[in-house]
């Protein structure tokens, strides 16, 4: 009986020795790159400028501050990093790891320095075997400027724009596309009747919130897609937009979507079915304007097409003005303007049309483009105003007119 | 003869104290080993069993060792031959076979198991378990309708004397020492025995797995009087293993290596030198303390009682990772396939080349690089601890080791009642178990990092609100260190009541006998932690979900004559369905299937038994139907691209097959076996589908008609077949020798592959079409087994030695089951492949017996 307790004594304390003995592991001997010499992101521009892309092999570092990180969403893989030389787009290798207000050494060895849409990238960074950290919860204030100051010059820097409201026809929607992932262009308006695109991809956080519905101020990255500005919210609480709104646009068709009838544009062919609005960029335009001709190749075909825009909305209007650019060619029949307060849909028939032709200037011909000049819209304040161009033609004669740019200010 | 007892004495001391020394010793040994197989033979060919592929998603994971003390060939064969195919008799999960100890039934009242791991190692105390491997009436409970064991842990179940054994074998486990002893009933009433037992392993058959384990065992036993005797016994069994995992066949294909872990890899220590670390550890201790109380009323009646507690830890470290890249090695997209789908030669051959090059980087995990990504992630996080302007700033950890825990405390308390007639056998009883699961997850390592942050990342990138990404939201932005708990927090309770009596007749020519049990069953969830996505329904308690049951068998014995039997059973049964089904995702919230319904089951066999001294012989028919049961996983859904909850309701099963087994001896020592199982296990239901985000569950999709019916149960060898030869010599020796061959293995089939969502973007014609119906089946295999004994008597000492290898042929080319990813993408069907496992190559077990 002895040995016996004896055993169960030693059983029972291996049993606990076994329960309480855990592994501990020590935390290897861990090396980071090191810095081969220093390089700004200025640099790396015109590095890049003069030598294409370039892959690096030897552990130059560049500094600067993460100002935007993938945490609300709406950059994937993507971070954006400021020296004090200039701003650069970092693609990571995978998501993670990097957040606002880090201060990092990226060291190079393994990246690519590329363009990518036209966009300074620098490109296959490991966020655990290139970055460096310095340190974290660093501020860096953005800078503040104008929509009509935003130029490429800016790319990929962070700024923020004070007095602005996003435009009036986009209150009811939200930022992206939420249900179907998408990403989603919004025009951002100052008191000038300056706009600028705010993209938001479908995947970040507040792609399905409604759009602010006041005037204030909002931080953005200055980012670049192929010559054009960009803006990227870098997050949902940088939106101060509660102030009153200021008149700004009611419609804002410039056709650079190159869809002649998104944003609820319609066209009723009211006679003849050849002849219909598209988009074109013919003559060397720098973006689209939409088209129409009743000209067939052979001859000219009866027309009677109405170019409608979607109803809106005047009401809160003190003194709303329209304007667009026009060119012609050809000689035929004239465009006309006109303006409705009682249409829906359908039929231009359905509705009381006023012919504001005369209000405009119009071009002359040889497809120069002029502009209308302002139209005062003044007398059809209204809550469903409906605009349209219509474009006629016989089987004798027919114009080409364009149209581009149809702005209605509130 | 005098010298030799001598010897033996002086060698009896010496092992004594070397397992005490070896036990002790062996808590400080650690590393690295492999889930076992076959785990344990005896002269007896007794084996008991651990299940060999875990980790699975199909319910048929738990192939669960089944104690076999059964002389029927057919169980013994199944249990020892078939295992390392994962056969199971009758295509039954574990949790239709009851386990008693000492006749309190021991199942896992969340999932229904039976939890081997309580006792494990603890053989000498197991191995005479009372089994019987059908319906059958019962002398303690009803029963599942795949059979009991009865394992007698009583201080009267070990023989008197001591036992001590060395084993030694190249499986889970490397090395076993047991020592066991027992008083036997002694003149002043009272009996003693213990046993001890420790298995270890450094490194296991597969390569970074490691196993250690101590099992403990005391009984005492006091008789009273004539009439009263009352039981202490209790056993525990502390294990920590480091696991292995199945997978892809690309992966062993490139590795050239079928049985490649890639659970572990290489960590370099202070020193410069590297150890394997095991990224998947599973530890448990859940003791059991049971109190018997018996009480022989007079000659022909008895009543015995018992109570059992049961409590302890049960966990699984695993590595977690925030904002991070995957630390597995085997994630799909570190895989050349991936990169292939893709049409991206360049990285695909990077991956190729890592992977077959051998490199650790590619095929292992690589814990240096997580921790210099711990290292380097310094982070300032604001308002922390739920303190607004609370800034804490460090380090804080990409990657970590984490514990999952579920700890278990269960009170059970069983009386039973015999009475002997002249030719009436009557038993009732009553049962009662309460079971409380403490679930929740604990920091390990935080391997260099200062701190982990209790969000969820999948939440803070789907919700706006920073509220809904808190796993507490009583305190947000909470940063959590090592021993901490996170993650989720809550307890499941489950109560049973059950009533139950039987009655068996023996008459000249027919026995039968016939039993009833109603029981209820009721449980709720207990949230400590509010979640922040389910603020409304994550804390406190849940409603409660009750379920009436009620049971019935019967069963008659023809006896053509003593040597000649025909039997019949047959049961009709209701069954609760568990709180592991019922509840959708416990981890976050109380949310449970709406109006979960009983399942039902209809079974019955009938057999021809012979039983000659030379010649035994059992054939059988058995029908199972399964109804109504509930089925329920969490996955990422590549369509709705969400990580879900798919619940399916109305999941029908039927088993049907043969069972045949002969024994026989041809001539002198010489005997020859045959056993052939033939089964045929379906799915018989077209089940509707539930589908739930998990995150916010927004129900995505309702009755979803899955086209199960008719898909094969997979995991298992539908039919399988063995023939043998034995032969046992004069001086106590033996050896035999069995083929095993075993056909129509199916991988269980994914439910939302098998829907018309899956299928919507292809016509019958496609490739893809079948690509994604269909079941795949795998190769039918064999296995060669040798086994043999010698024992000999020297005075009052026996020493037996016993041996078996398994899988002689070294047949490494049998795929023993794996299953079905549930993450699957109907616009690249292959994308994620099953995954499979192969059966282990050669292997040995052998074992040295002293008994004294």
């Amino acid at each position: 009986m002895k040995m016996n307790k004896f055993n169960i004594l030693v059983a029972l304390a291996a049993v606990v020795a076994l329960s309480s003995c855990k592994k501990e592991y020590d935390t290897p001997p861990l090396t980071y790159p090191n810095d081969v010499g220093t390089i700004t992101i200025d640099s790396l521009r015109q590095m890049q400028q003069a030598q294409g892309t370039i892959s690096f092999t030897e552990n130059q570092s560049v500094y600067g501050i993460i100002t935007m990180d993938e945490n609300d969403g709406n950059v994937y893989k993507n971070v954006y990093m400021q020296d004090h030389t200039g701003a650069i787009n970092v693609r990571l290798l995978s998501g993670g790891g990097l957040y606002q207000g880090d201060s990092v050494r990226i060291a190079l060895d393994g990246c690519y320095l590329n363009q990518f849409n036209g966009v300074l990238q620098l490109d296959s960074v490991n966020a655990d075997v290139n970055v460096v950290k310095q340190s974290s919860n660093n501020p860096f204030a953005p800078e503040i400027t104008t929509i009509d100051q935003l130029t490429t010059a800016k790319e990929s820097q962070l700024i923020q724009l004070n007095d602005v409201q996003f435009v009036q026809w986009e209150l009811n929607n939200t930022y992206a596309d939420k249900p179907n992932l998408e990403s989603k262009d919004i025009l951002v308006e100052d008191q000038n009747g300056n706009t600028a695109v705010i993209r938001t991809s479908g995947y970040s956080s507040f792609a399905a919130e409604q759009i602010a519905q006041g005037s204030g101020s909002i931080v953005l990255i200055a980012a670049v897609y192929n010559g054009a500005m960009q803006l990227l919210i870098r997050s949902y609480s940088e939106i101060n937009m509660n102030g009153p709104r200021f008149t700004g646009l009611v419609l804002n068709k410039d056709f650079n979507d190159d869809e002649p009838l998104s944003q609820g544009w319609t066209e009723e062919a009211v006679v003849g079915t050849y002849a219909s609005w598209e988009t074109s960029s013919a003559g060397g335009a720098p973006n689209p304007y939409v088209v129409i001709s009743n000209y067939d190749g052979t001859s000219n075909i009866d027309t009677d097409n109405w170019l409608i825009s979607p109803s809106f909305d005047l009401s809160g209007s003190s003194a709303p003005s329209l304007s667009f650019d026009n060119a012609e060619n050809y000689g035929g029949p004239a465009l006309q303007l006109m303006i409705s307060t009682d249409y829906n849909s359908g039929a231009p028939s359905s509705g009381t049309w006023t012919d504001l032709s005369s209000f405009a200037n119009w071009s002359s011909g040889g497809f120069t483009f002029v502009n209308s000049g302002d139209i005062d819209l003044t007398s059809y304040i209204g809550a469903n105003v409906h605009i349209a161009f219509r474009y006629t033609g016989t089987t004798s004669t027919g114009s080409t007119w364009e149209l581009d740019n149809i702005v209605i200010k509130g | 003869m005098r010298a030799t007892l001598h010897y033996l004495n002086m060698l009896k001391n010496f092992i004594l104290s070397a397992s005490a020394l070896f036990i002790a010793a062996i808590s400080f040994g650690q590393d690295t080993t492999r889930i076992g197989s076959i785990e344990d033979t005896l002269n007896d060919n007794t084996p008991v069993f651990i299940s060999s592929l875990e980790d699975d998603n199909s319910s048929g994971g738990n192939v669960s060792g089944l104690l076999q003390s059964s002389r029927d060939v057919f169980a013994a064969t199944a249990g020892f031959n078939f295992f390392a195919a994962r056969f199971r008799i009758r295509g039954y999960n574990g949790d239709k076979t009851t386990i008693f100890v000492n006749g309190v039934p021991t199942g896992d009242a969340v999932t229904g198991y039976s939890q081997f791991f309580k006792w494990g190692g603890l053989n000498d105390v197991t191995r005479y378990a009372e089994t019987k491997k059908w319906l059958t009436s019962n002398p303690y409970h009803f029963g599942g309708i795949g059979g009991y064991s009865n394992i007698d842990i009583s201080a009267t179940s070990v023989r008197k004397g001591w036992r001590v054994s060395y084993a030694n074998t190249n499986r889970s486990y490397r090395q076993r020492l047991m020592v066991t002893y027992g008083t036997g009933m002694q003149k002043n009433g009272w009996a003693f025995a213990f046993s001890a037992s420790a298995r270890y392993a450094r490194e296991g058959y597969i390569e970074g797995t490691y196993y250690n384990n101590a099992s403990y065992y005391f009984a005492a036993k006091k008789e009273i009087n004539k009439k009263h005797s009352l039981n202490f016994s209790v056993l525990g069994a502390p294990r920590e293993r480091g696991r292995s995992n199945i997978f892809l066949q690309e992966v062993y294909d490139l590795t050239n290596n079928q049985y490649h872990n890639t659970n572990w890899g290489w960590q370099t220590l202070a020193s410069g030198d590297s150890v394997k670390r095991n990224g998947n550890i599973a530890r448990e201790h859940i003791p059991i303390m049971t109190i018997n109380h018996t009480w022989k009323i007079d000659e022909k009646s008895n009543l015995k009682t018992s109570v059992l507690a049961s409590f302890g830890k049960r966990g699984r470290e695993r590595l977690n990772w925030y904002d991070a890249q995957d630390p597995r090695p085997g994630y799909y997209r570190y895989l050349p396939s991936y990169y292939e789908s893709l049409n991206d030669p360049a990285n695909a051959a990077v991956f190729r080349n890592g992977w077959t090059s051998g490199n650790p980087d590619f095929t292992q995990i690589n814990w240096d690089h997580l921790y210099r990504a711990n290292d380097n992630n310094l982070y300032s996080l604001d308002d922390a601890d739920g303190l607004t302007g609370n800034t804490v700033n460090g380090k804080r950890s990409k990657y970590i080791m984490e514990s999952q825990w579920s700890n278990e405390l269960s009170l059970a308390f069983a009386s039973v009642y015999n009475k002997t007639f002249e030719k009436l056998t009557f038993t009732a009883g009553a049962y009662y178990q309460m079971q409380r699961n403490h679930n929740y997850k604990t920091i390990s390592d935080l391997m260099g990092g200062d701190y982990w942050v209790d969000v969820d990342q999948f939440a803070e990138q789907d919700f706006l609100d920073p509220i809904a990404a808190q796993n507490n939201a009583d305190t947000p932005n909470r940063t959590v260190r090592v021993g901490d708990t996170f993650g989720w927090d809550y307890f499941m309770h489950n109560h049973e009541v059950t009533g139950f009596a039987q009655a068996e007749f023996k008459l000249d020519k027919i026995d039968w006998y016939a039993a009833v049990e109603l029981s209820d069953q009721l449980f709720y969830r207990e949230g400590v932690y509010k979640n922040g996505r389910f603020l409304d329904n994550s804390q406190g308690k849940s409603d409660v979900y009750n379920f009436f049951n009620y049971s019935t068998k019967a069963g008659i014995t023809y006896k053509i004559s003593g040597r000649q039997f025909l039997t019949a059973n047959a049961a009709f049964l209701t069954e609760a369905p568990t709180s592991r089904t019922v509840f959708i995702s416990p981890r976050t919230r109380d949310n449970a299937v709406d109006n979960p319904i009983n399942e039902t089951i209809y079974t019955g066999d009938i057999s021809y038994i012979l039983r000659y001294p030379k010649l035994k012989m059992r054939a059988t028919y058995y029908y199972m139907e399964r109804k109504d049961a509930l089925w329920s996983r969490s996955f990422y859904h590549d369509e709705y691209r969400s990580f879900v909850n798919y619940v399916m309701e109305g999941v029908d099963q039927f088993h049907q097959g043969l069972e045949f087994g002969i024994d026989g001896e041809i001539v002198g020592g010489l005997s020859a076996n045959g056993v052939l199982a033939w089964g045929q296990h379906l799915y018989s239901s077209r089940p509707t589908a539930s589908v739930y985000r998990d995150n916010s569950a927004e129900l995505i999709d309702e009755d979803k008609l899955v086209y199960l019916e008719n898909y094969k149960i997979g995991g298992m060898p539908q039919s399988a077949a063995s023939v043998g030869l034995k032969y046992s010599g004069k001086k106590y020796w033996f050896a035999g020798v069995n083929f095993n061959y075993f056909m129509d293995i199916y991988l269980d089939p994914g439910p939302d592959r098998r829907t018309a969502e899956a299928v919507a973007n292809f016509v019958e014609s496609d490739p893809q079409w079948n690509e994604t119906l269909d079941q795949t089946r795998l190769d039918n295999g064999y296995s060669l087994n040798l086994i043999g004994g010698k024992s000999w008597r020297m005075g009052d000492y026996f020493l037996s030695l016993f041996g078996n290898i398994t899988n002689v042929t070294n047949n490494r080319n049998f795929v023993t089951g794996g299953f079905e990813q549930l993450r699957f993408d109907n616009t690249n069907v292959g994308k994620f492949p099953p995954r499979i496992g192969y059966m282990a190559g050669i292997n040995y077990f052998v074992s040295a017996t002293l008994r004294f």
